[in-house]
């Protein structure tokens, strides 16, 4: 279980709680986070389930896959610190991860 | 509290094809739905009881619980008793005659969509921007020669078809094949896109058609997939005919009805907006010089458009455990009639829901679905969308219609079969 803070982009916070092995994405579409559009439901397609990280929380949060690269290049995000939260993974390394969703999906 | 049951007379017109011929009683139908009836139960005579699910927070949520609310375990659309215990007898147990991605649930759904994900990623589809531009300017220019079209059937229906056809790598000589079956798969209900022979009073003919469907594709295709064996394309038809599910070669139904999901609902449904785009355009001047005033509007209008048009306008799905939904006690294995047309002009969520507004933001419309299901074709849609209106807008001076348009008598993938359109063009 891993307390998950997801901060909309005008600044209100949702804290919840995600289980060990499901996406940070099905976790704030199940509580209903405002901006986690997640509209394909976690097949990497839709790209409507961005979050921004802390530089700090970039290791524990696991390196990109290929595949999430490219969605990512293709969406013009190059930030190192932006990822698709579909395939953010939560487990106890991520307890207190706080993200930020961006702009563009409130 | 809204009611629980909803009149069968109220609700009968939505499953007869023929009602489609005037769009705006079935729209009526569920704005009566949505305030009186969201979430209610139908018992249609002949028919097994469903849930109407008409507001856009419930088709999401449904959507999105794949795993309780299946796909593949009752018939997609809403067939009789009869016609249900007949698609059972003619695929050997399975409510479907077809096992498309829309008729699977997890895991091999996802094993299914795998074997095309790659190349509808949108970063892949992109790569195609060109060649669908030197594709719609064809259908432009020649448009281009005349001053009146009717532009469902003579470049809505035939342009997107001839984009997927060359994406599944088919010859043109043959797209006219695939434009057949899909009427007659797709439409099998309207009397002027039917399968000739097909007696539309019979209950039986549905079915029967789409078996022929079905055989006919796999006829078609067969020396297709021989060839894509044997020599592997860079095409949509090799990715298939070579597809691993599990690790194993696709089993025949599956293949078949792959080719059949692609050949069909690669085209028809982006044909059907369009064509509803442009009677929307052609009976509204202003939209149209706005349009030409601003053509950074075109994405919205493109969302928009398939909002307003929602060409697949519903799909069933059944419940595989106790589920409370909006209040209401969903039970194992009841069916949910999920209504996409509906939850898309949802006023709840979408503020003057009948208006066309380019600029609407957010348009989070559920057009293509939501969740593990939505469209794997979308981006390509958009595509052939967006570039079509960038290069056609521009050029038209003048534009209305030069008589009426006609909807299709479809109950499950509907969109105009006539918009006869007069225009002047630079």
């Amino acid at each position: 279980m891993a307390k998950i803070t997801f901060i909309e982009h005008d600044g209100t916070p949702h804290c919840i709680e995600v289980a060990d092995g499901t996406s940070l994405m099905q976790g704030a579409v199940s509580h209903n986070v405002p901006g986690i559009e997640a509209d394909c439901g976690g097949a990497m397609t839709c790209g409507t389930c961005l979050v921004s990280i802390p530089p700090e929380w970039l290791e524990k949060a696991g390196r990109r896959s290929d595949e999430e690269a490219q969605m990512l290049q293709f969406l013009g995000c190059a930030a190192d610190n932006v990822r698709l939260s579909c395939q953010l993974i939560a487990s106890p390394d991520l307890d207190g991860l706080c993200v930020h969703v961006p702009e563009s999906q409130g | 509290m809204s009611d629980l049951t909803i009149p069968p007379e109220l609700f009968a017109p939505v499953w007869n094809p023929a009602s489609y011929k005037h769009r705006e009683a079935v729209e009526d139908i569920f704005t009566t739905l949505r305030r009186d009836y969201p979430l209610a139960k139908v018992e249609v005579p002949g028919y097994d009881p469903h849930w109407v699910v008409t507001k856009y927070k419930d088709v999401r949520e449904v959507s999105r619980l794949d795993e309780i609310f299946h796909s593949g375990d009752v018939s997609k659309t809403p067939v009789s008793k009869m016609a249900e215990q007949m698609l059972k007898d003619y695929s050997g147990g399975q409510p479907h005659i077809f096992r498309t991605l829309v008729h699977m649930d997890k895991p091999d759904h996802t094993e299914y969509r795998n074997v095309l994900k790659d190349i509808f990623m949108p970063q892949s589809i992109a790569t195609l921007e060109s060649s669908v531009r030197e594709t719609v300017r064809g259908y432009i220019d020649r448009m281009a020669q005349k001053t009146e079209c009717d532009f469902a059937d003579e470049f809505a229906m035939l342009y997107p078809l001839e984009v997927i056809c060359n994406l599944i790598g088919l010859p043109k000589e043959h797209h006219a094949i695939m434009l057949r079956l899909t009427q007659w798969f797709l439409s099998y209900a309207d009397p002027d896109l039917c399968r000739p022979g097909s007696k539309l009073d019979d209950p039986e003919h549905q079915v029967r058609t789409w078996q022929i469907v079905y055989d006919e594709i796999k006829a078609y295709y067969d020396p297709v997939i021989a060839d894509r064996q044997a020599h592997p394309r860079q095409d949509v038809a090799s990715l298939i005919a070579n597809g691993k599910i599990n690790g194993k070669p696709m089993d025949e139904r599956g293949m078949i009805s792959y080719f059949v999901i692609a050949s069909t609902a690669g085209h028809d449904t982006t044909a059907a907006t369009m064509g509803n785009t442009m009677w929307i355009l052609a009976r509204n001047p202003e939209l149209l010089a706005r349009m030409k005033a601003d053509p950074k509007l075109i994405p919205g209008f493109v969302e928009e458009s398939i909002r307003i048009s929602t060409p697949p306008m519903a799909f069933i799905r059944s419940a595989t455990q106790d589920y409370e939904l909006s209040g209401r006690q969903i039970r194992k294995g009841d069916r949910l009639y999920v209504s996409y047309l509906s939850a898309n002009k949802d006023e709840e969520v979408f503020d003057d829901p009948f208006a066309f507004k380019p600029d609407r933001t957010p348009n989070r419309h559920i057009g293509f679905s939501y969740g593990s299901h939505i469209c794997l074709g979308q981006h390509l849609a958009r595509l052939e969308m967006r570039v079509l209106w960038e290069e056609l807008i521009p050029r038209l001076e003048s534009l209305e219609m030069a008589g009426e348009g006609k909807w299709q008598e479809s109950e499950f993938v509907c969109g105009p079969k006539s918009v006869p359109i007069r225009y002047t063009m630079k």
